[in-house]
């Protein structure tokens, strides 16, 4: 039993180290260590793969004689999801007390805390995908449960019969070697973020996806005329292909929290 | 699996504030982070769910009462990203080996629930999932 737990914090301290020199690479010594950018046959960059948002993977783990440590210091400070942080949508002035009093409530009102899905962009970039000539598929690995879309790239246009949902309905086209995911059809159930980001059901989402050797930038404007002045540009996140790990099944979720809060203290849900 | 209740509760400790980062989320709803218990007892179920993972601990009180202590601790994807395993969790649970398990006790101390930040077996090795280890409540 040790040994397979000790296999397991090998591994974990190797794939950190990997990635702690891919980060090395682009933040310090770019072009020269950035890996060709693979293409299909349609000359199209290859998205297919594991995108990791986390890195390292989280959480940074320390290995002592035959024990493990989940550190809560990012090793070398790597930038992780833990230190993205999306800011505030444009939303209308009449609007800010409605977030306002959301944002307070966040315990009781944040569908997500109830294993609720996520919805986009909040889910975050794609984490695995499978790519045709004609479309991608994106799979999602979360907390609340296995998510997926399916994106056309062949000029489809988006459907009309189906029902409006967390994830909406996607298609795409490819903007020279960026794909442009474009996003309607939600319902107003999600929110944008943690802290109290409603959206109405004309929301919109386009997702740029670049891929670069193997890091693939992820970038997301997110529109709603109900409740936004303008478009709210999202920071982009950078991605890292990872090729010795895969998506699994999310374990089942069933929350025991929420009715045991004694307080409104915020409940982070960081993706 | 098999119960074991030899165990004992030995210490209720209050300490510095446990410093916290990674968890899913803030458990200052639900827990005490400002203090700390050693529960000493056996593993006796892990349910492995998100959004978090739940041990259960029989543990025998210093007034001789057996109770069943509910503890959670990280999703399972962090788990397994972390490299630990649910077998490594659960240990030789099976042959009733006794652990020690540092957590934050619950806000309603009643409800014998807790948050992990460290569970050590019987042969010293440990699983530290959160918390600063140098803040940590002796164990024996």
């Amino acid at each position: 039993m040790t040994r397979r737990f000790l296999d397991g914090a090998v591994l974990v301290m190797a794939v950190a180290a990997m990635l702690a020199t891919v980060t090395t690479g682009v933040a310090g010594q770019a072009a020269q260590a950035t890996p060709q950018t693979p293409r299909l046959a349609d000359g199209h960059p290859d998205l297919n793969g594991l995108w990791y948002r986390r890195v390292p993977p989280v959480p940074p783990v320390q290995q002592t004689g035959g024990s493990i440590i989940v550190t809560n210091v990012p090793i070398n400070r790597i930038p992780s999801a833990l230190d993205y942080r999306a800011g505030m949508p444009p939303y209308k002035p009449e609007l800010l007390a409605k977030v306002k009093e959301l944002d307070q409530n966040q315990v009781k009102e944040d569908p997500t805390l109830a294993c609720a899905p996520p919805g986009v962009p909040r889910i975050g970039p794609p984490q695995r995908i499978f790519q045709t000539a004609k479309d991608l598929a994106i799979l999602y690995e979360d907390l609340n449960g296995n998510f997926f879309r399916v994106v056309p790239t062949d000029g489809r246009p988006h459907r009309k019969n189906i029902e409006a949902s967390a994830h909406g309905d996607s298609v795409a086209h490819w903007d020279g070697d960026t794909l442009v995911i474009e996003a309607n059809n939600f319902t107003e159930d999600t929110w944008l973020g943690d802290n109290g980001l409603f959206h109405s059901d004309q929301l919109r989402v386009t997702e740029r996806l670049r891929r670069t050797g193997n890091t693939m930038t992820w970038e997301a404007t997110v529109e709603d005329p109900e409740v936004f002045v303008g478009p709210w540009k999202m920071p982009p996140r950078t991605l890292t292909l990872l090729t010795d790990v895969d998506i699994e099944e999310a374990a089942f979720c069933e929350d025991r929290d929420l009715s045991r809060m004694k307080d409104l203290t915020h409940h982070g849900n960081t993706r | 699996m098999r119960h074991s209740f030899r165990a004992l509760l030995i210490a209720i400790f209050c300490l510095m504030p446990v410093i916290r980062g990674l968890a899913h989320h803030s458990i200052g709803g639900v827990f005490e982070e400002s203090k700390q218990m050693v529960l000493k007892g056996t593993l006796t179920k892990i349910e492995w769910i998100n959004p978090h993972i739940h041990l259960f601990v029989a543990v025998t009180e210093p007034d001789g009462k057996k109770t069943t202590w509910e503890i959670e601790t990280f999703p399972t994807n962090w788990m397994r990203k972390a490299g630990i395993s649910k077998a490594a969790v659960w240990g030789n649970a099976e042959a009733g080996e006794v652990v020690a398990v540092n957590v934050n006790p619950s806000r309603d101390l009643s409800e014998h629930r807790a948050y992990l930040l460290r569970i050590t077996y019987p042969d010293g090795h440990f699983i530290h999932v959160t918390g600063d280890p140098a803040k940590l409540a002796a164990t024996n």
